[in-house]
């Protein structure tokens, strides 16, 4: 879903938010959007209510009876939706306009009375009057999809930054051998970070562990004092858990908590709260910087709870919160969790999805969503998609955000499986017994690769640096099929070479879209992230290579852009900058012109005095140098060796005849590299 | 101080005479009878029998009651005269008390506190005596829970129950003198404030003896009987969650005794927080995860590995597990499927029970008990042998004091003990479990040819006896077991002072 909008929500009432039971008799103040306030009636009481609880909870002797379940569920949800459209403004702020398939509408429920926070209006049915279709429900339905979430009044979203590197944080907890689906939930987590993992050799324990931590720390049999201590050390972004949900007998009221595992002796039990669970989570952290050591608080966003009645309030007399209400109202913005007993089987969907999902920079709310419908959809003997419940306090420019991570966490794996192709590649020449395989191990990675590349934004402001990335690896995708071809069998060399070929096809179309996209006017608001000169220097540079004529104006075009961020740019810009126009006069030389402006020595001399320039910006050491280094040694290495050259004559493209020659591109670029290096 | 001087004393314990018939935990009638006669028959001038507490069973008697002073006698007259698998122990008594030599002693228990009540202390002595005025001066009552105290030769012996020290099972004996007031004085007594013991006696163990007699067998007033029988039968978590909730009264007991026995009022309610059925099945399993934990550290590598290669096999992970699809992640459920199969339950059992007894000692009669120690501290150097019931495991134990010792007359009923060689075969632990399951104690008596010699006997009968004897200006003690004839067969390393000393 592209577009994610909000509706609030709000329930008050007078008095603190516990010490007051369920009552028709009691009014509620209901606010929507800037519509007036009106009075609200629940329609049970107390006593009432909780027996209605009672079967929504799976009671023992009843838990085979679904028929009468689904009865009371459809009736809750009946109920649910006529105190909602009680709510001046909903009905209208659900039916607005702009609705459609793509767009999500995300209810925003605000709470403060914890008896209200008992009410389960997750499964709603649709309001009368709404979109979705009268007696569908609400958050299931595909008409006008609506993800509820809710959020404790007094907790801020402002400072919310929506982590862009993720690392998790897995607490299980298995005290008196209350098994819980440890394995499959560790399947699923690992599953999800899989496109990040660094290369590890499958067949050794320690290795793929060493790799996992770098995302994944896993708790097994977890204490409070475990969880402390692992957020002492490492500032985790997702902590998920997995343990089973019990009254605590030793506090008053006998609120909710997991069961975890006792410090003093593992086989015993230590219930704890959602307030303690969350100061175990933000402890003081020490960081050691470059040079100095900081100390912030740890504060994952993300925290979900795969247990029974971790969003159950409880008791409203004494605490009036569930465990995952406190760790919202503790400062953790999204918390996922369950209000009735969750399935073991549903548990492990919620671990799936939204790890698969979130680990993307998914939208949480388009998450939960998805959830909910998997949930809804898969498991038709329980009813864990209402179950579910999320406590949400996100912030208000979160798309933007999410924009950021997706592009990041689209950059990094295509990184990491760019390493595992560079690994498999390096590995070839080892194993030549096992050459035939080649073609599918690098299959099974372009897949990896390519997977992570739908996943690139494209607009947002990301139209030019997410398309110049798809063109980066189309480009690195060729680059790594042309090492290969030299390990391969002559019949694979072949195949590989030409698929090479397709490869900087591919990646000259993805240069020319993300030039355009730069230039081309908009009526959106621009959130620009990259100059045009990189992609139309790359633009060229792919165009010189395959044999296209030159087009003069790209290359003035892209030499105008360069030389603006050279003149205005801060020293990153302008290293950058310099690298591009390091390259644009080499490329004077691949394309052979003998009309430009600059005669071919000026172009060199100029060349090699930009790559001088990026060196005393950046360092030696730094990335644009060894980018830039890199990309030149593509030009001495690959694209002037005569094996590319034959592959070019190959495809009937025929390009001009100096790259290889004395004083030609091979010659400039073995310079330009050495002057780089 | 003047106390009572014997050439010889003997003390059993723990008899439990009570019961209907097929659920009577004691079977020794004819052993006891014949090991009385036997005394009665001692050549030496002075002989102590101490019946030390728990003589019959009132809580296993209907109505059960926590006590009963109003239906006591007639309880004990059922004990008494018409239950043959008593009476030849009364006669025996009858006849003891005819010697010139022989004195009785009778000492308050736990499950016989009905004894003290006036109208039932005096149909005991008046039938044990035959209302002969001899015969009744050599009955000795200890009833009012200071235990009894002599000497054999020049050494002081004091028999004490054992329940003064145990938390669960203590009994206020104030509370029973004003019961004893309130009769005297044609009143009816107040409600009888039972301790959590007796509580989960009458209110839970009784009703769950009915199916699993072997309950009783295990000390039904602690914990282990209450697992077993978790494992036997999961439907009994409701029962037992309200035995637990009987624990609530442990507390409540400590703060009596420590206090001087406050009134309940002035205690403002306690055990107003009742356990769950969740916290219940953590307290009594929770020693299973001990053997988890210990055995089974997660390996977060290989758990890993085992991951990936699922990953690799593309292995849904929602169908890895063979739970169903509405097994929750909760505690209850926890129970339900956890012990939902038999078959999984009987191993589990028995991996328990290898567990829970890899260090278990209720046998070793040198082995120094909570019970031991707690009395060792209670009774002073003065007593040079401190002899206690109660725990029904017999003991030989030199104290905190040199050259001062403690006995434990262990029990004449029945007992079960699980070797081994029973626990480490999982088709010899199937006979136990199916016995257990059974339901009569018969189907528990019939299991003798068990373990790899075909000879080991599920159900023991120790018929424990706790001889102090004065020969020749020289006082020794020793743990003797009483064979069908009624002669003793000493216990070796129990003769205290020991060989050496």
């Amino acid at each position: 879903m592209r577009n994610v909008r909000t509706v609030t929500l709000e329930f008050l009432r007078h008095g603190p938010p516990h010490n007051q039971l369920l009552s028709p008799l009691t009014e509620y103040l209901g606010l929507c959007g800037n519509f007036g306030a009106a009075s609200v009636r629940v329609p049970y009481e107390h006593q009432e209510f909780l027996s209605r609880l009672r079967w929504l909870r799976y009671p023992e002797e009843q838990r085979g009876d679904v028929a009468q379940r689904n009865e009371v569920l459809n009736q809750t949800a009946v109920e649910m939706a006529d105190t909602l459209r009680e709510v001046p403004g909903l009905i209208s702020g659900l039916c607005n306009g702009t609705m459609g398939k793509d767009t999500l509408t995300h209810l925003r429920i605000v709470l403060s009375a914890a008896e209200l926070a008992m009410l389960p209006f997750e499964l709603s049915k649709v309001p009368p009057g709404c979109a979705g279709g009268e007696g569908n429900w609400l958050s299931l339905q595909t008409v006008a999809p609506v993800s509820i979430t809710r959020q404790v009044r007094t907790v801020s979203n402002e400072a919310v930054l929506w982590p862009r590197k993720p690392r998790i944080l897995f607490v299980a907890a298995s005290p008196l051998g209350l098994q819980v689906p440890l394995e499959q939930h560790t399947q699923a987590l690992l599953k999800a970070i899989l496109p990040w993992m660094k290369p590890f050799k499958p067949e050794s324990p320690a290795d793929l562990e060493r790799a996992a931590s770098e995302m994944l720390t896993i708790l097994p049999n977890a204490t409070i004092e475990a969880v402390e201590a692992a957020c002492s050390k490492a500032a985790y972004t997702h902590v998920h858990i997995l343990a089973h949900g019990m009254e605590n007998p030793n506090l008053t009221g006998r609120p909710y908590g997991l069961a975890l595992h006792s410090r003093s002796a593992k086989e015993k039990l230590d219930v704890v709260t959602g307030s303690r669970f969350a100061a175990a989570l933000r402890p003081t952290l020490s960081i050691v910087g470059q040079d100095r050591l900081t100390e912030a608080a740890s504060s994952p966003a993300v925290v979900t709870v795969a247990s029974c009645d971790s969003g159950n309030v409880g008791n409203v007399i004494y605490n009036g919160a569930s465990f995952a209400h406190e760790l919202h109202q503790d400062g953790i913005p999204f918390v996922v969790a369950s209000q009735f007993p969750l399935s073991k089987r549903g548990s492990i969907h919620m671990a799936e999805v939204l790890y698969e999902d979130l680990l993307w920079g998914e939208d949480p709310r388009v998450a939960l969503h998805r959830l909910r419908g998997k949930l809804y959809a898969l498991n038709a003997t329980t009813h864990d998609w209402a179950s579910l419940v999320a406590y949400a306090a996100l912030p208000a420019d979160l798309d933007e955000q999410l924009e950021d991570v997706r592009y990041w966490r689209a950059r990094t794996a295509i990184d990491s499986g760019m390493a595992h192709l560079d690994a498999a590649i390096a590995r070839m020449s080892k194993e030549k017994a096992v050459v035939v395989d080649n073609d599918k191990v690098i299959e099974i990675l372009f897949d990896r690769i390519d997977q992570a590349m739908n996943r690139m934004p494209r607009t947002g402001g990301y139209e030019t640096e997410g398309n110049g990335m798809l063109a980066s690896t189309e480009k690195r995708k060729a680059e790594a099929l042309h090492r290969a071809s030299q390990k391969a069998s002559d019949g694979q060399k072949a195949q590989f070479r030409a698929r090479s070929l397709k490869l900087l096809e591919s990646a000259l179309h993805y240069y020319k879209e993300a030039y355009q996209e730069n230039m081309i006017e908009s009526h959106r608001i621009i959130r620009r992230k990259k100059s045009a000169h990189w992609v139309l220097c790359q633009y060229l540079s792919l165009r010189a290579i395959l044999g296209e004529p030159f087009p003069r104006e790209h290359w003035g075009a892209a030499l105008t852009s360069a030389q603006v961020d050279l003149d205005l740019g801060d020293n990153p810009t302008r290293a950058w900058a310099h690298g591009t126009l390091a390259e644009l006069y080499l490329l004077l030389t691949a394309y052979g012109e003998k009309d430009v402006p600059e005669r071919h020595q000026v172009a060199k001399k100029k060349a090699l005095t930009h790559a001088e320039q990026i060196v005393n910006i950046a360092g030696r050491e730094s990335f644009p140098v060894y980018s830039t280094k890199r990309q030149f040694e593509r030009y001495r290495d690959w694209w002037s060796d005569k094996s590319f050259e034959a592959d070019l004559e190959d495809a009937g493209k025929k390009r001009h005849p100096g790259w290889s020659q004395k004083g030609g591109v091979r010659h400039l670029a073995d310079q330009l590299a050495r002057a780089l290096s | 101080m003047t106390v009572p001087v014997f050439d010889q004393l003997h003390v059993v314990s723990d008899l439990h005479l009570g019961g209907a018939s097929g659920f009577q935990i004691f079977n020794q009638g004819k052993r006891l009878a014949a090991f009385i006669h036997r005394l009665a028959e001692a050549k030496a001038d002075s002989v102590g029998l101490v019946l030390n507490g728990d003589i019959v069973d009132f809580l296993a008697e209907e109505p059960g009651r926590y006590l009963d002073p109003l239906g006591a006698v007639e309880k004990l007259e059922r004990i008494y005269r018409k239950d043959p698998a008593f009476s030849m122990v009364w006669q025996a008594l009858e006849t003891f008390v005819t010697r010139d030599n022989c004195r009785l002693v009778l000492v308050l228990g736990n499950h016989d506190v009905e004894l003290a009540l006036p109208t039932v202390r005096e149909w005991l002595m008046g039938s044990l005596s035959k209302s002969d005025a001899a015969a009744r001066g050599r009955i000795v009552i200890a009833l009012e829970g200071a235990g009894f105290a002599c000497k054999v030769g020049t050494r002081r012996v004091l028999c004490l129950h054992g329940n003064e020290v145990d938390d669960w099972n203590r009994v206020d004996y104030r509370k029973l003198l004003e019961v004893s007031r309130s009769l005297n004085r044609g009143e009816v007594p107040e409600d009888w404030d039972a301790n959590a013991g007796t509580r989960m006696v009458i209110d839970v163990m009784n009703e769950v003896k009915r199916n699993f007699p072997m309950v009783d067998l295990l000390k039904p007033e602690e914990e282990a009987a209450a697992r077993v029988l978790l494992f036997l039968d999961p439907s009994q978590l409701g029962k037992l969650t309200r035995a637990m909730r009987v624990m609530g009264y442990l507390s409540k007991e400590k703060l009596r005794h420590t206090m001087g026995f406050l009134s309940a009022e002035s205690e403002g309610g306690a055990a107003q927080e009742l356990p769950t059925e969740a916290e219940v099945a953590h307290r009594l399993l929770a020693e299973h995860v001990g053997e988890a934990s210990a055995q089974d550290q997660t390996d977060v590598a290989m758990l890993l590995q085992r991951a990936y290669k699922a990953i690799e096999a593309r292995q849904d992970p929602k169908e890895r597990g063979d739970w169903q699809d509405t097994e929750m992640l909760g505690i209850r459920d926890f129970l339900t499927e956890f012990l939902a199969e038999k078959t999984k339950r009987e191993e589990v059992l028995r991996n328990l029970l290898r567990w829970w007894l890899r260090k278990d000692e209720s046998f070793n009669a040198r082995h120094k008990d909570e019970t031991f120690k707690e009395l060792d501290k209670l009774v002073g150097p003065e007593v040079d042998y401190l002899v206690a019931g109660h725990t029904h495991l017999e003991r030989a134990i030199e104290r905190r004091h040199p050259g001062r010792y403690y006995f434990n007359s262990g029990t004449w009923i029945r007992l079960i003990q699980l070797p081994d060689e029973v626990l480490n075969s999982a088709k010899e632990f199937s006979r136990v479990y199916e016995a257990f399951g059974a339901g009569s104690m018969e189907a528990l008596d019939r299991l003798t040819d068990l373990g790899p010699d075909q000879a080991y006997r599920l159900v023991q009968n120790k018929s424990t006896v706790v001889s102090i004897v004065e020969e020749k200006g020289h006082t020794h003690g020793q743990l003797a077991h009483a064979r069908d004839d009624g002669s003793l067969e000493p216990v070796p390393q129990t003769s205290r002072p020991g060989a050496g000393s």
